[in-house]
């Protein structure tokens, strides 16, 4: 047991539970009998980071601040009020949200050095890589070559910002809107705006099959 | 800064919509977590400096939620909610209580039900 207790199989067909699965489960029902427990306040939170509070919410902020530019300056002086206009309140935990800009000269790259801060509200959990502490320690010694692995090129003469979140503050990157998209609609350029790019470590992408986009990728096409 | 960090690693990118958690258990003990800390039992900065240290100390798992059960659990344990020893207990009595694992034979075993051939209608 000692020499590979790493080793846990937990998809063995004779171990119904996992250890963590069953230390929870006896933590439940401890809190339970101690009256600390509500199951339905339980469910609830759950399925509200499963399947409502997700980075959708935060493209929807991006897409409006591309098109609103009244509402884009509220939100980069005040991103915890402006993101509750579209309906995003801040949780009871009081994290204060900061938006950062991308331009053609700053590119901003959020991470959590000491564990997994994250704004909630507008991004939902964090993915598994984030709250590794391979990305932890990369985001800030190798940011392009952790973009580099994402799928973005960032240009030398960009600078680079990396943040690191915090108990009071967490961040939201405002990504830069792609070319070729000046004629979608607010709900076609929140299509577009990944979680990645929220996060810093990708750009959004122009979009697929417009006029703009087509000729440009003509060329490419005609290869085939 | 460290350098003892595993700065060449790899990332290991899901996709965009991977599963928000990977089990039951961390969706359990993440709402427990935080449903507690809304009832006021502790606040957020507690268990966030709980987890900081889980996360960077020396038993900190590759695993992330066990990080946060550990966490969750020192800080009960600080604040006298419970004992480590109560969820020892606990376990011993979930695990004595437990179904017999079952055990995926390859056997067919006997049917749930058989309805014989409509033959022949016969009353009895």
């Amino acid at each position: 047991m000692a020499a590979n207790h790493h080793e846990h199989d937990h998809h063995r067909h004779d171990e119904p539970e996992s250890d963590a699965a069953i230390r929870v489960k006896a933590l439940e029902s401890i809190l339970t009998s101690k009256g600390l427990m509500d199951t339905a306040a339980l469910d609830m939170l759950v399925d509200t980071y499963e399947n409502r509070v997700g980075p959708r919410n935060g493209a929807r902020v991006v897409a409006r601040a591309w098109v609103d530019f009244a509402f884009k300056k509220r939100l980069l002086s005040d991103a915890t009020a402006a993101v509750n206009e579209l309906g995003f309140p801040p949780g009871p935990e009081g994290f204060n949200l900061i938006v950062l800009e991308n331009t053609s000269k700053v590119h901003n790259l959020v991470v959590c050095t000491l564990c997994s801060c994250y704004p909630w509200s507008v991004l939902g959990l964090p993915p598994v890589w984030y709250k590794s502490p391979a990305y932890r320690a990369r985001a800030v010694s190798d940011p392009r070559g952790v973009m580099r692995e994402f799928g973005a090129e960032i240009d030398d003469d960009v600078e680079i910002r990396v943040w690191d979140s915090s108990a009071e503050v967490r961040y939201l990157v405002l990504p830069e809107r792609p070319a070729g998209s000046e004629a979608l609609s607010e709900e076609e350029l929140a299509e577009l705006v990944t979680r990645d790019a929220m996060i810093g470590v990708a750009k959004v992408n122009p979009p697929q099959g417009t006029a703009k986009s087509r000729k440009r990728r003509s060329r490419v096409a005609s290869r085939v | 800064m460290s350098s003892e960090k595993p700065d060449t690693k790899n990332l290991a990118i899901g996709p965009e919509d991977e599963p928000v958690f990977r089990s039951p258990w961390e969706a359990r003990v993440f709402s427990i977590a935080v449903h507690l800390s809304r009832r006021g039992l502790f606040t957020w900065e507690d268990f966030r400096q709980r987890l900081i240290a889980e996360c960077n100390g020396p038993n900190a798992s590759e695993d992330y939620y066990q990080n946060w059960l550990r966490a969750l659990e020192g800080l009960l344990d600080d604040k006298g909610t419970l004992i480590a020893e109560e969820i020892d207990r606990e376990i011993a009595e979930l695990r004595a209580n437990a179904p017999a694992p079952q055990q995926h034979s390859h056997d067919p075993g006997e049917p749930l039900r058989t309805i014989p051939a409509n033959v022949e209608s016969k009353r009895s």
